[in-house]
């Protein structure tokens, strides 16, 4: 977006040079002459119009040739000042400082509290504010932000040494009382009102975070948590200005300059979308650690735009109106091969595409290994995954500090083998038939089976060959029914009754997406009776089914087992055997072939913008934080 | 025809309660609420319950509907539901001039193409060019506007490396940037409008061409033009008329989609949001709006029978 200004008044204020008013008064002069000679008498053989057109022409041209002489020494005399200055300051092909990046998402934020919100507010969570870490998850590696160190002092004791010299963007001074009150506002928010992302599990167990002098700030939590670190690199404790804050009750929807002390200042916000502006203050990174620089950030201006149509941003890609388009399938990107201005960059896939199970009915753990034996995967791969696809683990398998499960582990458990599924779907089917009309609404599945998903041209796809694959191997019919976004959710969250109105919940592409690096909320989650295996897929501590109760009782243990281990090693050991379990037992979702590589759609100026991790969870509205990026053409 | 016309304005306030009462109960009935919008996600369902709370959604749908009834008496047309929760008024204040200005220069476009052309066709019936122009106006009728627009932007990138999305500026801020912005989504909204009234002006044209008066007309040894302009096009307008303005429901229904594809803040774009995020305070007022245009619209078209055709009396 550019500045915004009145047409009318910079008309009416808008200043005349004195070449202008000649160059003007020339074509005004020549403009006239014609006329008044197109408008005379034919047969008027008076040819005096001609030489005043003659004269008037030779005027302007003139006076175009003079301005245009001075414009362009003038301009060449800008162009060698201008290089010369950034000869002095950059080295040559190296970062570039200055230019626009541009962005785009689908519509409007939901608010701008980096506690509370999350939707479509990415990129001023991660640029206007800043976080005391930065977490690059595919190096598995740590980078300092506004922290300058951190010690975990005891299992439930974490101190935190904060750089020097940051400031707000309204010039306050970042003190520690602010990064004290940052951690300890999300617990609070929640209780209030309820996160939207983050479940409560993630905040439980902050207890007292004080400011213990200038510099320092020191959480006391009531467990050990293995978990803290890499959330305090999330927008969820991005740092906020605690008296501008506290000015709002506590909470940040009206943002206010000088809230955040990140990067970049948010200085448009409207229908149209977001515009940032680089942050003249912004501290610096002495010997920065990855993804930082000593006196980033290089880009200027961030702006992104609201486009609702992706085909339309698509486009804007082609063209080279946009910076990034983001995730693009394998088919898409032939679209690509003959522009020069778009680069497309080849990642490994994140994300993952599921079947849940409503845990009222498949409760049985032969119905559950039924559906894992069913499913073609060798056909899922070559067709929906046009041959480039993967098998998912439940933690993630892009999560590189934590994964220990390879392809070829995950083989052993991903094995097409229709006639054992069809017997153990058989057997399990009998059993119900003994139960009775009793066990009626838990038992449905045996009949018929609702693959319920979200009206999306992929997930479809994707349901739609779940239910093919299913009803061809279990001689149950499988159908699929789609509903809006809200609709799904409303469906997958509705609690009233011990089963759901669904029987298998599809979720998810299995094309781009990411983890943020999390065990504990990250595709692990799903399986958590206390988080989605609780509120979507009914597969917690509150069943009415021993045998279920008896797995989330299982799965429970071991998730907070690996909360509280610090130890990595003996961490990801629980880890490994946790999903080791999962896969044995089917437990909660049937996770299906992801995509293998996921294509990036960016501008050939962008340079070190932190492909790898694009698609995890930093890129939000492909605005990217990373401040070594740097546009070629700037 | 003053009586007509206080009668129709009575009127309108009555069918906009109807109507919002029904679209009321409509948006309740659906299965979902804005508190999930807000949440956008499955985590932790149990806070919905706060979130509804806080947002108004845990009482009665007749303690909801005649809360906001009072306050649209009262001029207040309440708060999106969205966060930040701006007021409904100040969001479609910043949008209604866009929408209306599409839809202004999709009439004007279509009129200027769409009633040359069934003129054309009526006089040359059954010749090539009026076979090449029937063809045409049946691709704008057949091709839905979305395909169109989405054309318009890829091909131009595929043979030229450009597109003709620009971020928007406003017509005040820069009245040319601005027109070259909305002409586009104009063009593609008037291609389907303007096709349908070439059709139906060539229909009418056609019925009227061998009526008995036409052919005194000529008898009377008029100029051609001046009985197919004066005589046969002012007789056939009427039904004219009534296409335009029944159009302009489908213009404002297809600002939805060329706003979409062509990036541009209107009233389409902020009822398709709001439709997606059960923000009822916003869906009711943007259809509300379209609805009140869409009156006012067919008041002045019946008004205007009357001007094309004086045996008219209301």
């Amino acid at each position: 977006m550019r500045e915004r200004e009145n047409y009318w008044l910079r008309l009416r204020g808008r200043k005349v040079s004195r070449r202008g008013f000649l160059a003007g008064s020339g074509v005004a002069a020549a403009g006239s002459a014609a006329i008044l000679a197109g408008c005379g008498d034919d047969d008027d053989d008076d040819d005096s119009a001609a030489p005043a057109a003659t004269q008037a022409a030779a005027t302007q041209a003139a006076a175009q040739e003079a301005e245009a002489t001075e414009a362009a020494a003038a301009e060449a005399e800008a162009e060698a000042t201008q290089a010369a200055a950034a000869a002095a300051e950059e080295p040559a092909g190296g970062p570039r400082r200055g230019g626009t990046y541009r962005a785009w998402k689908t519509q409007e934020d939901q608010g701008l509290d980096p506690a509370i919100y999350h939707s479509g507010n990415g990129e001023v969570t991660q640029q206007v504010y800043n976080h005391l870490l930065d977490f690059q998850v595919s190096k598995g590696i740590f980078s300092l932000d506004a922290a300058v160190g951190y010690e975990q002092v005891d299992s439930t004791t974490l101190v935190w040494n904060l750089r020097e010299g940051m400031q707000f963007h309204n010039g306050e001074p970042v003190t520690s009382e602010d990064v004290a009150y940052t951690i300890a506002r999300p617990p609070v928010l929640y209780a209030e009102l309820g996160s939207t992302h983050q479940p409560a599990s993630n905040f439980r167990y902050l207890d007292l975070i004080e400011a213990i002098d200038d510099t320092h700030v020191q959480e006391n939590w009531e467990e050990p948590r293995a978990d803290a670190l890499i959330p305090r690199s999330r927008q969820y404790f991005a740092i906020v200005n605690k008296k501008l804050v506290e000015a709002q009750d506590g909470k940040a929807q009206e943002h206010v300059t000088g809230m955040g002390a990140g990067p970049y200042i948010l200085s448009e916000r409207n229908a149209e979308g977001t515009h940032l502006t680089r942050n003249p203050n912004y501290y610096s990174h002495p010997n920065p650690d990855d993804g930082f620089v000593e006196d980033g950030p290089y880009i200027d201006e961030i702006d992104v735009r609201i486009i609702p149509d992706p085909v339309t941003a698509k486009a804007l890609l082609q063209s080279g109106d946009l910076d990034a388009y983001g995730s693009l399938d394998s088919l898409e990107v032939e679209e690509f091969d003959d522009i020069e201005e778009v680069s497309i960059e080849g990642a490994p896939a994140g994300g993952w595409s599921v079947l849940g199970f409503d845990g009222g009915k498949f409760r049985d753990p032969r119905a559950r290994e039924a559906i894992r034996k069913a499913f073609n995967y060798a056909a899922f791969i070559a067709s929906v995954r046009a041959g480039d696809g993967r098998f998912q683990a439940p933690l993630t398998v892009t999560n590189t500090r934590f994964q220990t499960l390879t392809q070829e582990d995950l083989a052993t458990w991903y094995v097409y083998d229709p006639k054992d599924a069809r017997a153990l779907w058989e057997a399990a089917a009998a059993d119900a038939d003994t139960r009775g009309s009793a066990d009626e609404k838990y038992d449905k599945i045996y009949e018929s089976v609702e693959i319920h998903t979200i009206t999306n041209p992929t997930m479809q796809t994707i349901s739609d060959f779940a239910a093919l694959s299913l009803s061809e191997a279990l001689g149950t019919e499988f159908f699929v029914t789609s509903a809006d976004g809200t609709t799904w959710v409303n469906a997958a969250t509705d609690r009233t009754d011990d089963v759901k109105s669904w029987d298998l919940l599809q979720s998810g592409t299995g094309i781009g997406g990411g983890t943020d690096g999390t065990p504990g909320t990250n595709y692990l989650s799903w399986f958590d009776p206390l988080q989605y295996a609780l509120n979507a897929f009914n597969f917690h501590y509150e069943t009415p089914h021993p045998e279920v109760l008896e797995g989330a009782t299982i799965v429970g243990d071991m998730m907070a087992a690996q909360n509280v281990e610090f130890d990595h090693e003996a961490r990801v050991q629980i880890i490994t055997d946790l999903q080791r379990w999962i896969l044995d037992n089917t437990w909660s979702i049937f996770i299906m072939p992801m995509a293998a590589t996921a294509f990036l759609g960016v501008s050939s100026r962008l340079r070190d913008y932190g492909k790898d991790d694009w698609f995890n969870s930093y890129s939000w509205n492909n605005v990217h934080r990373r401040e070594s990026a740097w546009l070629d053409d700037a | 025809m003053r009586n007509y016309i206080i009668r129709r304005l009575v009127a309108m306030p009555l069918m906009l309660l109807v109507m919002s009462f029904v679209l009321f109960l409509l948006l309740w009935i659906k299965p979902g609420d804005a508190a999930f919008a807000v949440v956008a996600g499955i985590e932790e369902a149990r806070n919905l319950d706060v979130w509804r709370e806080e947002l108004g959604l845990d009482r009665p749908w007749y303690v909801q509907y005649f809360d906001w009834l009072g306050n649209v008496f009262q001029g207040d047309l309440g708060d999106s539901l969205r966060p930040p929760r701006n007021p409904v008024a100040d969001k479609v204040q910043e949008r209604i001039g866009n929408t209306i200005e599409i839809g202004l220069l999709t009439i004007a476009i279509s009129a200027i193409i769409g009633l040359p052309i069934g003129i054309i066709s009526a006089i040359r019936r059954n010749t090539l060019s009026d076979y090449t122009l029937r063809t045409a106006t049946i691709v704008g009728i057949s091709v839905p506007n979305f395909w169109t627009g989405t054309l318009i932007i890829i091909f131009p990138v595929i043979w030229w490396g450009w597109n003709p999305i620009q971020p928007y500026t406003s017509f005040t801020e820069d009245p040319l940037t601005n027109l070259s912005i909305v002409i586009f989504p104009a063009a593609i909204l008037a291609y389907g409008s303007a096709a349908y009234t070439a059709r139906i002006v060539r229909s009418s044209m056609l019925e009227v061409f061998f009526s008995d008066y036409v052919r005194t007309a000529r008898a009377k040894g008029l100029r051609e033009r001046v009985v197919v302009m004066r005589h046969v096009f002012r007789t056939s307008l009427i039904p004219v008329l009534t296409v335009i303005g029944l159009q302009l429901g489908a213009i404002l229904g297809g600002a939805v989609v060329a706003e979409s594809i062509f990036a541009i803040p209107g009233m389409g774009l902020l009822m398709l949001e709001s439709v997606q995020t059960e923000d009822y305070p916003v869906v009711l007022t943007v259809v509300l709006l379209f609805a009140l245009m869409f009156m006012i619209i067919t008041l002045a078209v019946d008004v205007l029978y009357t001007t094309v055709d004086p045996r008219i009396r209301y």
